[in-house]
């Protein structure tokens, strides 16, 4: 018997290359871990400061929030923290 | 104390003593993917058989560094002693391994100081040791219904075993003791935040009564080596005695319900008692041991400057990134989970069953039961690993959120099924 031959459908987005990547789910993952991450950043700042009255915003609280934001697309994007690389 | 105060003081003591322990959690959680991923287990077992002395001393010592928290243990255990170690290693192991751990060595040198993160591994050998050859020794008339197995080879490339460190230490390690590193966490915050200094001096109890308290405490509660250790150098800050605290970090990790229960279900009750006389004697031997003979100061001064509202001039930059990461791959662990789940969940397609019956020409059936035990990672791998090298199963899926196994295969062996998985400790329903 011949084997089965499957004709290949090519379905293409016509939308735009921005346009896709914001609607994608990894988009909205690194959005998530992002926030995720900018939020730690900051809570470590606040909490983490030493003795005296604590101050809401100085150059250290937007250092955290940038590393923050760093470890969230790093991580987002990384394949072995999506599980993808076992 | 007002509300607001009691809610800045937890998260001040919550994000210090995270700080203080996360740079030395995320180097542990990394040996513990190189662990994992180039010496793998089958390699480890072999070695568990012989005399008393070097079964029991050679179990100890792979036990020791090993990043299995103490759910982790009990397939890892049972596996062993099921596929022909001998009792008194298997012992020895259970007893060794939950009670450190590189990742928990390092996160005790960050919290409570060398003598401390020298004394663990020690008492973990030692008990390790004495625990292995008392179950030699009283268990030698016991049959051994063990069956030792060919030794399996493992086929991963260098870059795959790479992964495998990241895999590993930085998802799957984490998912398994990230609800009792949290746990430990927000526990000795609230102590740390609620309990004035110096509580437990006032109350006046010598070290040995604390020791007893934390032992009747620590015995059945289920916690790992890493999460314990905020717990207890909170307590010592609270004017608990560095023994009493030491009993808990034994103590704790080593015995839970669960070991207990796989331990006399699957190696009998002489192979129980001799592991929980020698856990609960051990440490209450080396709870004295640093209460009465060795220099209280090595282990009451550490913790002083680390913790609670003693830091002065805020975190550091390493020490903030440190935590950001932490909280944030348990965070991803979280997330990973649950999408997994929920995939799971996700209703099979109907043509994997149509195509199999089509193609094989056999009736494919699917199967599914309920499991008592299962609750980390390594249970899961435990009996889908071990299921799968049953001759009618085809695929095996563990759902941990709702401890339940589904089979597929054809004319499955359910009385081989459910032999196979109370073999590993769990039970079916």
């Amino acid at each position: 018997m011949d084997p089965m031959k499957f004709k290949r459908l090519n379905i293409k987005d016509e939308r735009s290359m921005v346009k896709r990547w914001i609607s994608s789910p990894l988009f909205k993952q690194v959005l998530m871990y992002c926030s995720l991450g900018a939020l730690i950043g900051y809570a470590l700042f606040y909490f983490g400061q030493g003795g005296g009255e604590p101050v809401l915003w100085s150059d250290k609280a937007a250092e955290n929030i940038f590393i923050g934001l760093g470890f969230g697309v790093f991580l987002s994007t990384s394949p072995c923290a999506g599980g993808r690389c076992s | 104390m007002d509300f607001q105060t009691f809610i800045v003081s937890f998260f001040k003591d919550f994000v210090s003593i995270l700080s203080e322990m996360s740079p030395y959690l995320l180097l542990g959680f990394f040996f513990a993917g190189l662990l994992h991923a180039f010496i793998p287990k089958h390699r480890i077992e072999k070695y568990f058989n012989g005399s008393p002395f070097k079964s029991s001393a050679l179990a100890a010592l792979f036990g020791i560094p090993l990043p299995l928290c103490s759910c982790g243990v009990i397939p890892t255990g049972a596996a062993f002693y099921k596929n022909g170690a001998s009792k008194g290693g298997t012992v020895s192991f259970l007893i060794s391994t939950p009670q450190t751990g590189v990742d928990s060595m390092l996160a005790t040198f960050s919290l409570m100081g060398l003598p401390f993160a020298i004394v663990r591994p020690l008492a973990a050998l030692i008990t390790g040791i004495t625990g292995g050859m008392i179950t030699s020794r009283i268990t030698r008339n016991e049959p051994n219904e063990a069956k030792p197995h060919g030794d399996a080879q493992n086929n991963k490339t260098l870059l795959e075993k790479i992964k495998s460190v990241f895999q590993y230490g930085f998802v799957a390690f984490i998912q398994d003791i990230s609800k009792w590193l949290i746990i430990g966490l927000v526990l000795a915050a609230l102590i740390s935040a609620l309990i004035p200094d110096n509580f437990f001096e006032l109350l006046n109890l010598s070290p040995f009564l604390q020791m007893l308290l934390i032992l009747a405490v620590s015995i059945p509660l289920y916690i790992c080596a890493t999460g314990s250790i905020p717990l207890a150098a909170v307590l010592i800050l609270k004017g608990i005695s560095p023994g009493a605290a030491f009993v808990l970090l034994m103590a704790g990790p080593a015995t839970n319900a669960a070991t207990i229960t796989m331990i006399g279900k699957v190696m009998g009750k002489k192979s129980l008692f001799a592991y929980l006389g020698t856990i609960i004697a051990g440490a209450l031997a080396f709870g004295m041991l640093i209460d009465y003979a060795l220099p209280a100061q090595w282990f009451t001064q550490i913790a002083d400057p680390h913790l609670g509202h003693q830091h002065i001039g805020g975190l550091s930059w390493w020490q903030i990134a440190s935590g950001i990461a932490m909280l944030l791959l348990i965070l991803n662990g979280y997330y990973q989970k649950y999408r997994a789940e929920k995939e799971q969940a996700a209703p099979a397609p109907v043509i994997n069953q149509q195509t199999a019956a089509q193609f094989t020409f056999r009736p494919v059936q699917t199967k599914t039961l309920s499991v008592e035990g299962m609750t980390c990672n390594h249970c899961k791998n435990s009996v889908e690993t071990n299921l799968e090298k049953l001759d009618f199963v085809d695929r095996v899926s563990v759902n941990l959120g709702e401890k339940t196994v589904m089979l597929e295969g054809a004319e499955i062996d359910m009385d081989k099924v459910r032999d196979t998985i109370n073999g590993l400790g769990y039970t079916c329903k």
